[in-house]
């Protein structure tokens, strides 16, 4: 029944040079337009619970605990999520898996407008969860599949931007229909929307380019380093692939280990940063709000420039980029953290700048992941060191508030400048290993 | 055109950004935003500008002076068009200091210095005209310079100036180099280093500034000038974690005591790193001079063995040739005169044999090349009559890997020669009864051999013995060579106590050629 999510078979056809070209310009453009337009969505039906949660506790008189416990359980299960649909993706088609996922927790959404109970929206919620781990790892799949190596930073980073983007845009669109209708609308239009969107990835989007007939992408463009990687572990089995390249590849770890403290900080920041404005220095909430924004945007462009910056300056190398970024991470951490006086544009201007130092690792790791492993387990390698991102995101929440109950402010500022100093010291053994001097005793 | 765009355009973020967070942390430090532009800020931009191509100006400087303008009109300071004055006035300053900067690390580092100087005297001259005084100015442009310029250098030619490897799956296939060890020793230098300078009761608050130089020392040790900057930068972290705990130090002493310790940081490192440079070229050619001397025994030994076939070939036909022409006149010729000429002939000619065959030996061990090494380290035992002279002798080889005609000709002469001296030694001198010759063949070739005999003063070891030559061919093939004797006297004592470790003992180990 579930067949024709399976991946088919890759076949070569009778393609001229300029029919094989023309081709492949068309895709690149329309899946990354689809892509970009369905994880924007994705994001949607991420995060409306956050926006529309104030309302929520007003209107049903939920408790706040209950509604941290439900932030954790739900990235815990993201992050599972994102690692087991990952392990999935890499053997089927990324069209009808991104597609359904999207349509689901639409559908999940509307269900969770409709309904009152507490235990309802927990398992709601972690079903949502589940589902959502659908998008980024079919994501991952066809970044690496239809964009070369020498190129990739561009289009992933120009992809990654649909986090900023959904993120910016969910909070107006539910703040008005809360503020206009009610929180059950901040749901079910979304979610509604996400069907729609869902529907429409399975008619646009398209599978590997080996499965229609095309040339890989790296044969198309003549690029030395992704036919490499192609031609790496060749006729091996899914499972051998799985345990040879993510499980006991101990660089995957690493970049797992960096990526727990970036989301440490990016979701600290994300998720406490108002409270923080409000409570240190005194703006009220929607001001708070406007200065938080600034983060999403600042992640906007530092996606970017990290993308193209590792293209360009280090020839598709995203180490020495990362490096640079964490140092940046600690330089704005410390920067909001000592700011001498409250100023709108100041400290927003300091949100703007986390945003931007923040976002580049977060691409370039899940990039970086994604290259170090075999061509055919892109989705399980993304999705591993996602599931350890998640968990990173969870300790942003409840451990992080045990901290802050105890140290206040200095506590939280503390903990995410070492958090993001060790980021860079993570990605140390990673530039050895890069460094040609250690060529003679690699064993 | 479109890529220089891009580009320009990301570098303008990034720097913006970083500026932007600098001046945070700097005017949190001194409390005094004009100053704070001049303390890290504009130090970026020169640590950045000197170390980008002149056409990525525009956006380094454009970053500065967005911001400088966008801060003032933000804290309403218009008197900042000072700064931005100060910004272009360092233009040409920095733009001659470019076309210097090439060249040697030391060089570098010069014009670094120079350029950071003649900076912060422009800020003096832009800025002290109102406001701040003079000397504040210089501090904090000094300051700044040295802690943030270096560090951009560093970075520059860390990550710019090396070809890096690209990321790719077959990486797996190397090890992590993940010093835990290291990582965990400078986590508790640095913990050590915040603890000193927040921690010391207030007797001894005034040794803390000496604390500083123990994890600049440490780290310039082992990573050279690099490492004293790194410790120079934790400390300088240890100092405003202090500043904001503790100590209610001025801003002017913190400053100072900054300075102060990047620059010590730096020249130590620098010192040491020149040092350990010469060592790395002394060790460079010393390796050279053994592998030269090491060439030469190889020629010499060919040389020789060359000439040896020479001689032997040549010269010892001619003269079997000569012999019986000498033989065939004899009995040819009847008269007297004839017979003595014929028999001084076959003498001289005898003569001649006998003084090519001393000489030949002397050249080349002709039963190395006729037998191999085991075998003619036994027809030696032989020749030498050890057992005639009462020397029980013991010949063990320890061959695992590979076996004695794998060895390369000079190891397997110089063995032999070794051999043949020490067996000489013993035979006239030791008084021995018992002889072990032990070869073990492993990663390198261990000879070591063994009598019972009367040994030797040390002060005698190896005069007159001809082994002294040995010990030099030895050591220049890169090997050890060891003699250790237990002396007469020495000898009677051990002999009263019982031990059996008396004679000499000879060990040699050459590495494999």
């Amino acid at each position: 029944m579930f067949g024709f999510i399976k991946s088919q078979p890759s076949y070569k056809a009778d393609l001229s040079a300029a029919e094989v070209k023309a081709r492949y310009q068309h895709w690149r453009f329309h899946i990354m337009f689809t892509m970009y337009v369905g994880y924007a969505v994705f994001y949607f039906t991420r995060k409306s619970f956050n926006y529309a949660m104030p309302a929520m506790i007003a209107d049903l008189g939920l408790d706040k605990a209950d509604i941290g416990m439900i932030g954790t359980l739900f990235y815990i299960s993201y992050g599972v999520s994102k690692f087991l649909s990952g392990i999935i993706s890499d053997r089927s088609n990324p069209r009808y898996f991104m597609g359904l996922g999207l349509i689901a927790t639409g559908l999940i959404n509307i269900l969770f407008g409709l309904s009152s109970s507490i235990v309802m929206f927990t398992a709601l919620w972690i079903l949502n969860a589940w589902f959502q781990g659908w998008g980024w790892p079919s994501c991952s799949k066809l970044l690496t599949t239809w964009y070369s190596r020498s190129e990739r930073g561009f289009w992933w980073a120009l992809w990654n931007t649909a986090h900023n983007v959904g993120g910016a845009l969910i909070p107006l669109i539910v703040g008005y229909l809360t503020l206009n209708y009610s929180w059950r609308h901040g749901f079910i239009i979304p979610g509604g929307l996400a069907v729609f969107v869902g529907l429409f990835l399975c008619w646009r989007l398209r599978d590997k380019p080996t499965t229609m007939g095309l040339p890989t992408v790296g044969h198309w463009r003549s690029d030395k380093l992704e036919l490499a990687q192609e031609n790496e572990g060749v006729g091996l089995s899914s499972q051998e692939i799985l345990a040879k390249y993510v499980l006991s590849n101990k660089y995957i770890w690493l970049l797992a280990f960096s990526y727990v403290l970036v989301y440490i900080v990016r979701t600290a920041v994300n998720d406490w940063g108002n409270l923080y404005l409000t409570e240190q220095h005194g703006y009220d909430l929607i001001t708070a709000n406007g200065a938080l924004s600034l983060f999403e945007f600042g992640g906007f462009v530092g996606s970017l420039v990290a993308g193209w910056g590792s293209d360009k300056l280090f020839g598709g190398n995203r180490g020495p980029m990362n490096l640079i970024f964490a140092i940046g991470i600690f330089m704005s951490v410390a920067a909001l953290w000592l700011m001498p006086i409250t100023g709108f544009v100041l400290q927003a201007g300091a949100f703007f700048a986390i945003g931007f130092f923040v976002f580049g690792p977060q691409m370039l790791i899940g990039m970086a992941a994604a290259e170090c492993s075999h061509k055919d387990s892109a989705g399980a390698a993304t999705g591993f060191v996602g599931l350890f991102a998640y968990m990173g995101a969870a300790l942003a929440g409840y451990p992080l508030a045990l901290v802050m109950q105890d140290y206040h402010w200095t506590g939280f500022f503390v903990v995410i400048s070492a958090a993001s100093a060790v980021v860079g010291l993570l990605l140390l053994p990673f530039l050895q290993a890069q460094s040609p001097t250690v060529t003679g005793n690699g064993a | 055109m479109r890529n220089y765009m891009v580009t320009s355009i990301c570098s303008w973020f990034l720097l913006s950004c970083s500026w932007f967070c600098l001046w945070v942390i700097g005017y949190y430090f001194i409390m005094e935003p004009e100053l704070a532009i001049l303390l890290f800020p504009f130090a970026l931009r020169l640590g950045v500008s000197l170390h980008t191509p002149k056409a990525y100006w525009p956006a380094v400087y454009g970053a500065e002076w967005w911001l400088t303008i966008s801060l003032a009109i933000l804290l309403e300071q218009p008197q900042w068009f000072a700064v931005l004055a100060a910004s272009i006035a360092s233009i040409p300053v920095v733009w001659f200091a470019h076309k210097l900067h090439v060249g040697t690390q030391w060089r570098r580092l010069c014009v670094m210095a120079g350029v950071i100087v003649a900076t912060s005297l422009l800020n003096v001259v832009a800025i002290s005209s109102h406001g701040p005084s003079m000397w504040m100015v210089m501090l904090v442009s000094i300051t700044g310079g040295l802690m943030i310029v270096p560090s951009c250098y560093l970075i520059w030619s860390y990550l710019f100036q090396s070809t890096w490897i690209p990321l790719t799956a077959n990486l797996l296939s190397r090890s992590i180099e993940f010093r835990t060890r290291h990582i965990f020793f400078y986590t508790i230098l640095f913990v050590v280093s915040i603890a000193m300078q927040i921690g010391l009761p207030d007797e001894l608050r005034r040794f803390a500034p000496f604390c500083l130089a123990i994890p600049i020392i440490l780290l310039a040790f082992r990573y050279g000038w690099q490492g004293a900057l790194l410790g120079t930068l934790l400390n300088s972290v240890a100092l405003i974690a202090a500043r904001s705990g503790v100590s209610d130090m001025e801003v002017t002493d913190l400053l100072l005591s900054l300075s102060a310790q990047s620059l010590t940081g730096i020249l130590l490192g620098i010192g040491i790193q020149r040092q350990r440079d010469l060592n790395v070229q002394l060790r460079k050619e010393l390796s050279r001079n053994q592998n030269l001397s090491r060439q030469l025994v190889k020629a010499e030994e060919s040389v020789r063995r060359d000439i040896a076939r020479e001689l032997h070939d040549e010269i010892g036909q001619n003269i079997t040739a000569i012999r019986t022409q000498a033989s065939i006149l004899k009995r040819v010729e009847n008269s007297s005169m004839g017979e003595r000429c014929a028999n001084m002939i076959e003498g001289l000619s005898l003569n001649v044999y006998d003084t090519t065959k001393g000489l030949l030996i002397r050249l080349r061990p002709k039963t190395l090349d006729d037998l191999g090494l085991e075998e003619a380290v036994v027809q030696l035992v032989r020749d030498l009559e050890c057992d005639a002279n009462g020397i029980d002798t013991k010949i063990i080889w320890n061959t695992t890997e590979y076996d004695a005609t794998e060895l390369t000709d000079a190891t397997k002469v110089t063995l032999y020669r070794i051999c043949q001296e020490a067996l000489n030694n013993v035979v006239k001198y030791a008084r021995a009864s018992q002889l072990t010759l032990t070869f073990t063949l492993e990663e390198s070739v261990r000879l070591s051999i063994q009598d019972n005999g009367i040994g030797f003063k040390p002060e005698d070891n190896l005069k007159g013995f001809g082994l002294r030559g040995m010990r030099e061919r030895v050591q220049a093939l890169g090997g050890e060579f060891k003699l250790d004797s237990v002396c007469c006297q020495q000898l009677t004592e051990t002999a009263e106590s019982g031990a059996d470790s008396s004679g000499t003992r000879l060990s040699v180990v050459l590495p494999i050629l």
